[in-house]
C-alpha cells in the first residue's frame, strides 16, 4: 500500500530511554485554585501600594487586583472563572436524587408541564407554572385539602440549593409554624417548577398560604442560592401575580442563613393570616 | 395585498407585512415562546424572499403597532426626515440592502438618509443580511457624539465602566472604578447600576464619582442607571450628572410597564441640556434589549428585532451618547443560545448605526443560557470588526449584583491590542500623561488599581 517508507528517526534509542526515564520521575501536585486564600491573592505584579491592593480586594467580592499577563488575565484568574461557571452549569442541570427528596420528608408528586427536559423549562416558562397531568391526579390524591400552609419545594435553576439548604429552612419553618399552632398540609417535590406554581396547589388544594422554596439562577460566586416565595391564597382567579408574593433570597452558605430566613418567614405567615393578605397589599396594610 | 410566494413548488402566504417581518427574523427562542416565528427553515427563507420585495413606504404606512395607538410609532414618525424619506421610500428592503453594502455608497451617503428611516425599515434590511452584511454594513456607518470625550470615531473603541454592588457600598465602588482606570477603561462613562434607587443614595454616589474625577483631573462623564425620575430630582438639586439614563421599549405599552412616557424622556433630555456638567451636545443614554416587549406581554405580535429596531428610532429623538443591547442579559427564554445571542448582537449594532445612533453592546449571558466566556469573546470580536463605539467592562467581567457576566477591562484593553484600536483621544491623551497607555497600548504601570490611592 505504502509507496514510501516510515520516517525511521535519526535518535539512538538509548537517548531516547533516558529522557522517558527522567520524564517517568517527573510529577506535580497542583493547589486547588479555587480557594478563598487562592481567590484573595494579589495577582498585580510589583503593585504600587501591595497593602493597598489587599484593602482594595477585601472592599468588594469583584474579581479586582487580579494582574494580567499582557492585555490577557492570568491563568488562576481564568482557571477560576471557568470551575466557577462550570460548577454554575452542574447545579442547573442537578436533578435532586429521590432519596434526598425522601429524606428531605416530602411527597415527590412528579413533573411540571415541562416534563422534566430541561430545554423546555428554560424556553417556556409558563410550562413551569403547571403541573402536568400526571402530578396533578397525585396532589390531588395524596395531599390534605385546606391546608393553612403548603409547602413546595422544587430545584428550579439550582438542585444543589434544595440538597443544601432546604432541609434546614424546611425544619426551621414547620417547627415555629407547629409552635404557634399553625397547620401544615402535605409537603411536596416537583421537578423544575417555576415560582407561579403557587397558583397551582393554591387552586388545586385550597390552600391559605403557599411556600415555595426553590434554587436560583446560579451566579459565579455563588451559585447554590435558595429562595422562598410565598403569598396568601394564590390563585389562578382571579389571578395573582408578583405583587401578590414576598420573596426571602440568596439564602446561601455565602449569603443569608438558612434558619435567620425561615423565621423571617414564619413571621411574615404570622401576618398573612392576620391581615389576609400579602405582598404589596400586605405592606400597605400593617403601614396602616 | 398577497404577499404570497413558493419554495420548491409550495406556495407560502403571510397575511401582512407584520407577519412577514416576524417570520423573516433569524431564530430567537423568544419569538417562538410568542407563536410569531416562522414555523420551519422553509417557511422563514419564504418570508425573507417576501421582504425583500417590501418598498420602504410600505413599512412606514404599517408600522407593527398603528400610529392611532401608540406614542412611540407617532414620536418616530412625526421625527422623520422627510427629505432624507424621499430618497429611499420607493427602494426594497433588498434594494435597500444592495445598495448599502455597494462600495460606492460612501458612509456620508448613509448618514444622508439614515434620519429618513423608522425602525421596521431597519429591521427589515437586517432581516435580509447575513452575518458579515451586517459587519461589513456596520462598519460603513460610523456615528460621532461628544459628551465628555469624543465617541465612535474610526479607529476608536471605548468602554463604559460599570462598577455595580449589590448594597452600593462606596469602598467596594471606588475599588473597582480604580481597577477600571487602571487599565484605561472608562472613556464612555462611569456609569453604575444602583441596587437602591433612592435620591439620597444616588447623591452621595454622585458625590464620590466626581470626587474621583476632580482628583486625578479625568476626562470623565457618569451616570447612574436608576430610574430616570430619580436622576432627575439629582440633577434639580445640583447633583454632579454627565449623562442621564433610561431603558427603553419598543411600544408604548411596554415601555409604561418601565414607569416611562416618551414626554418624561423630553423632559429629561431638557433638564440634562441644562443641568449636566458634561459639554454635550448629547447627554442621553439609554439601554435595550430584544425580548422586552413580550416579558411585559406588550409585543402586539410584533417579533424582537423589529420591536429592538424601534427602540433605536425612539433613542434617535434624543441625540444621545450612547445606546447598547444588553444582549444576553433577558435571558434563554428569549436568546437561546451563544448562536442566537451573537447573531442579536450584530443585528442591533447595525440597526442601530443604520438608524444613525451611536450605538455599543454589553456582550453578556446569565448562567441559565447555552452560552460561556467564548460567547462574549467571540461577539466582542464581531462586533469590534463591524465599528461597534463601545462594550462594558466589570473587574473579570464578572458582576457580582447583576449576576451575569459580560466584557472584563482586560477584554477590551485586548481587543486595542489585537486590532490596533485606541480610547477615546481625550481619553487617551490623559491615560498617556498620566502613564497608564503608550501608543495604544497597557504600560508596565497599568493594571494596578493601588495606583490610585496615591492621591
Amino acid at each position: 500500500m505504502a509507496a514510501y517508507e516510515l520516517y525511521k528517526g535519526t535518535q539512538k534509542q538509548a537517548d531516547i530511554e533516558a529522557r522517558r526515564a527522567e520524564g517517568a520521575k517527573f510529577g506535580v501536585e497542583v493547589e486547588d485554585v479555587t480557594t478563598v486564600e487562592k481567590r484573595h491573592a494579589v495577582g498585580v505584579d510589583h503593585p504600587v501600594d501591595l497593602e493597598g491592593c489587599k484593602a482594595l480586594m477585601h472592599a468588594t467580592d469583584q474579581r479586582v487586583c487580579v494582574g494580567r499577563n499582557g492585555p490577557r488575565p492570568k491563568l488562576n484568574t481564568y482557571f477560576q472563572m471557568r470551575a466557577d461557571h462550570g460548577a454554575t452549569q452542574d447545579s442547573l442541570k442537578y436533578s435532586v436524587p429521590d432519596e434526598v427528596v425522601k429524606a428531605l420528608g416530602l411527597l415527590h408528586v412528579g413533573e411540571t408541564a415541562t416534563n422534566g427536559l430541561l430545554e423546555t423549562y428554560l424556553r417556556l416558562p409558563p410550562l413551569g407554572r403547571k403541573l402536568s397531568d400526571e402530578a396533578k391526579a397525585v396532589v390531588l390524591e395524596k395531599c390534605v385539602k385546606n391546608p393553612t400552609v403548603q409547602f413546595v419545594v422544587s430545584n428550579g435553576l439550582s438542585g444543589y440549593a434544595i440538597e443544601r439548604y432546604a432541609g434546614d429552612v424546611l425544619k426551621s419553618m414547620t417547627d415555629g409554624l407547629k409552635a404557634a399552632g399553625i397547620a401544615v398540609g402535605t409537603s411536596i417535590y416537583v421537578n423544575r417548577a417555576r415560582v407561579g406554581i403557587m397558583n397551582d396547589f393554591g387552586t388545586l388544594l385550597n390552600a391559605d398560604v403557599v411556600v415555595v422554596l426553590i434554587g436560583e439562577r446560579p451566579g459565579l460566586i455563588i451559585s447554590d442560592a435558595l429562595s422562598i416565595y410565598m403569598g396568601y391564597k394564590p390563585r389562578w382567579e382571579p389571578l395573582t401575580t408578583d405583587g401578590n408574593r414576598d420573596n426571602i433570597c440568596m439564602i446561601s452558605k455565602k449569603g443569608k442563613n438558612p434558619i435567620e430566613a425561615a423565621a423571617e418567614a414564619v413571621a411574615l405567615i404570622k401576618d398573612y393570616l392576620q391581615y389576609k393578605t400579602s405582598g404589596v397589599e400586605l405592606a400597605t396594610a400593617k403601614r396602616g | 395585498m398577497a404577499f404570497r410566494t413558493k419554495l420548491f413548488g409550495i406556495t407560502y402566504d403571510f397575511k401582512d407585512v407584520k407577519e412577514v417581518l416576524a417570520k423573516a427574523n433569524e431564530q430567537k427562542s423568544g419569538d417562538e415562546a410568542a407563536g410569531v416565528a416562522a414555523k420551519s427553515v422553509a417557511e422563514r427563507i419564504a418570508a425573507k424572499t417576501v421582504l425583500a420585495e417590501i418598498p420602504m413606504w410600505v413599512l412606514r404606512a404599517e408600522p407593527v403597532v398603528p400610529y392611532e395607538d401608540d406614542e412611540i410609532t407617532r414620536a418616530i414618525d412625526d421625527g422623520l426626515d422627510l427629505v432624507a424619506y424621499e430618497k429611499i421610500k420607493n427602494k426594497t428592503a433588498g434594494e435597500m440592502r444592495a445598495w448599502i453594502l455597494d462600495e460606492k455608497t460612501t458612509s456620508e451617503d448613509i448618514a444622508a438618509i439614515s434620519k429618513g428611516l423608522t425602525g421596521e425599515m431597519a429591521a427589515a434590511v437586517a432581516k435580509l443580511c447575513s452575518s458579515l452584511d451586517l459587519i461589513v454594513g456596520g462598519k460603513k456607518m460610523p456615528c460621532v457624539v461628544h459628551n465628555v470625550c469624543t465617541m465612535g470615531l474610526p479607529g476608536r473603541m471605548g468602554a463604559r465602566l460599570q462598577p455595580n454592588h449589590p448594597t452600593d457600598d462606596l469602598d467596594a465602588i471606588r475599588a473597582e472604578i480604580y481597577d477600571g482606570l487602571a487599565f484605561g477603561i472608562g472613556d464612555q462613562v462611569i456609569g453604575i447600576n444602583p441596587a437602591i434607587d433612592q435620591v439620597e443614595n444616588l447623591m452621595k454616589m454622585y458625590d464620590m464619582m466626581w470626587d474621583i474625577k476632580q482628583k486625578w483631573n479625568i476626562p470623565a462623564s457618569n451616570c447612574i442607571l436608576g430610574h430616570v425620575t430619580t436622576q432627575m430630582e439629582c440633577l434639580k438639586k445640583g447633583a454632579k450628572v454627565g449623562q442621564v439614563f433610561q431603558s427603553i421599549a419598543g411600544t408604548q405599552a411596554a415601555l409604561e410597564s418601565f414607569g416611562v412616557e416618551v414626554g418624561m424622556l423630553d423632559e429629561a433630555n431638557e433638564l440634562a441640556k441644562k443641568f449636566c456638567y458634561s459639554e454635550g451636545p448629547n447627554y442621553m443614554y439609554f439601554e435595550t434589549g430584544e425580548g422586552t416587549e413580550l416579558s411585559a406581554y406588550a409585543n402586539n405580535d410584533a417579533d424582537q428585532l423589529t420591536l429592538e429596531a424601534r427602540k433605536h428610532a425612539l433613542a434617535r429623538r434624543y441625540s444621545p451618547i450612547g445606546v447598547n443591547s444588553v444582549v444576553g442579559f433577558i435571558g434563554p427564554e428569549y436568546l437561546y443560545n451563544s448562536d442566537e445571542i451573537m447573531r442579536a448582537g450584530i443585528e442591533d449594532h447595525f440597526c442601530g448605526k443604520l438608524l444613525g445612533i451611536p450605538l455599543g453592546l454589553d456582550n453578556c449571558y446569565t448562567n441559565h443560557v447555552r452560552a460561556d466566556q467564548n460567547t462574549n469573546e467571540f461577539l466582542m470580536v464581531l462586533d469590534a470588526v463591524a465599528g461597534c463605539n463601545y462594550h462594558m467592562g466589570v473587574s473579570m467581567g464578572d458582576d457580582v449584583m447583576l449576576s451575569y457576566q459580560c466584557a472584563s477591562y482586560h477584554d477590551t484593553a485586548s481587543l486595542w491590542s489585537a486590532m490596533g484600536t485606541r480610547p477615546a483621544p481625550e481619553w487617551e491623551k490623559w491615560a498617556e500623561e498620566l502613564g497608564l497607555l503608550k501608543n495604544g497600548k497597557l504600560t508596565d504601570k497599568a493594571g494596578d488599581p493601588s495606583f490610585f490611592l496615591k492621591r
